[in-house]
């Protein structure tokens, strides 16, 4: 079965995806790379960086993907659709590689990027963006790409069933919070929390039965 | 001189007790979630 799959997502102690203040110059606000700076350090990152437990957990961002999906805050900085030549943040060869779905409510046409990446522009509620991206997928799993909003809303309509966060020891104290509406969430998962030596915690959400 | 010290359990989102704290129910209901690594 296709299963829907949240990799390397991290957030604040405090329970934050992204500081406050988005723009094009400070994609996640304020909180700079400190939510990611785990992730920058290991070799899955680049060559010559660490190979433990963090490196273990960032490697499984890539097998299994048939496509992604993302929220609008992923893509491009705020009012990144007034800007008709905006194609991500990532160049020209997108570390996606699959067909990649960006819900917005200001569709355009398709770009076809280099290196089997190409976004799509949709206006659909998730379970209709999961539906098509299975479809685009074509039997392997889909990735729910973040950012903090649509993960919510993702997980508050029951459709993820895999999902690693990675809890950062730092207090953001302000951005988009995560797990607001999602009580009793872990009820529905196996839980794992994983401690790593950067300082990290690793959390996986196993869906019960999977 | 001695220090000040705090241990506290925290659930993933943040919260300390459940809600309803008061006498005879001091961690709030399903607070004692909390506590059970210490049980």
């Amino acid at each position: 079965m296709s299963l829907a799959r949240v990799h390397n997502f991290s957030i604040s102690l405090d329970g934050f995806g992204t500081g406050e203040g988005q723009s094009h110059d400070e994609p996640f606000g304020h909180a700079g790379e400190r939510l990611h700076e785990w992730l920058i350090a290991t070799r899955w990152w680049q060559p010559g960086g660490s190979g433990g437990i963090d490196d273990a957990f960032a490697q499984q961002h890539d097998p299994g993907f048939g496509a992604e999906i993302m929220g609008a805050n992923k893509f491009g900085p705020p009012g990144w659709h007034e800007d008709p030549e905006w194609k991500g943040w990532w160049g020209p060869n997108p570390p996606f590689h699959t067909p990649t779905f960006i819900l917005t409510h200001h569709p355009r046409p398709s770009i076809e990027m280099e290196g089997g990446t190409t976004f799509h522009f949709i206006d659909a509620s998730p379970a209709e963006a999961l539906e098509t991206a299975r479809e685009a997928a074509d039997g392997q799993d889909v990735r729910i790409g973040g950012g903090s909003t649509m993960l919510r809303d993702f997980l508050a309509a029951g459709l993820v069933d895999h999902m690693h966060i990675v809890v950062v020891p730092i207090l953001l104290g302000r951005g988009v919070r995560l797990w607001d509406g999602l009580e009793g969430l872990e009820k529905d998962y196996q839980v794992e929390a994983t401690s790593s030596p950067s300082g990290v915690t690793h959390v996986t959400f196993t869906r019960a039965g999977d | 001189m001695g220090k000040v010290v705090s241990e506290i359990s925290m659930s993933l989102d943040g919260f300390v007790t459940g809600p309803n704290v008061r006498v005879g129910n001091g961690m709030g209901d399903d607070g004692d979630l909390l506590h059970e690594v210490v049980k």
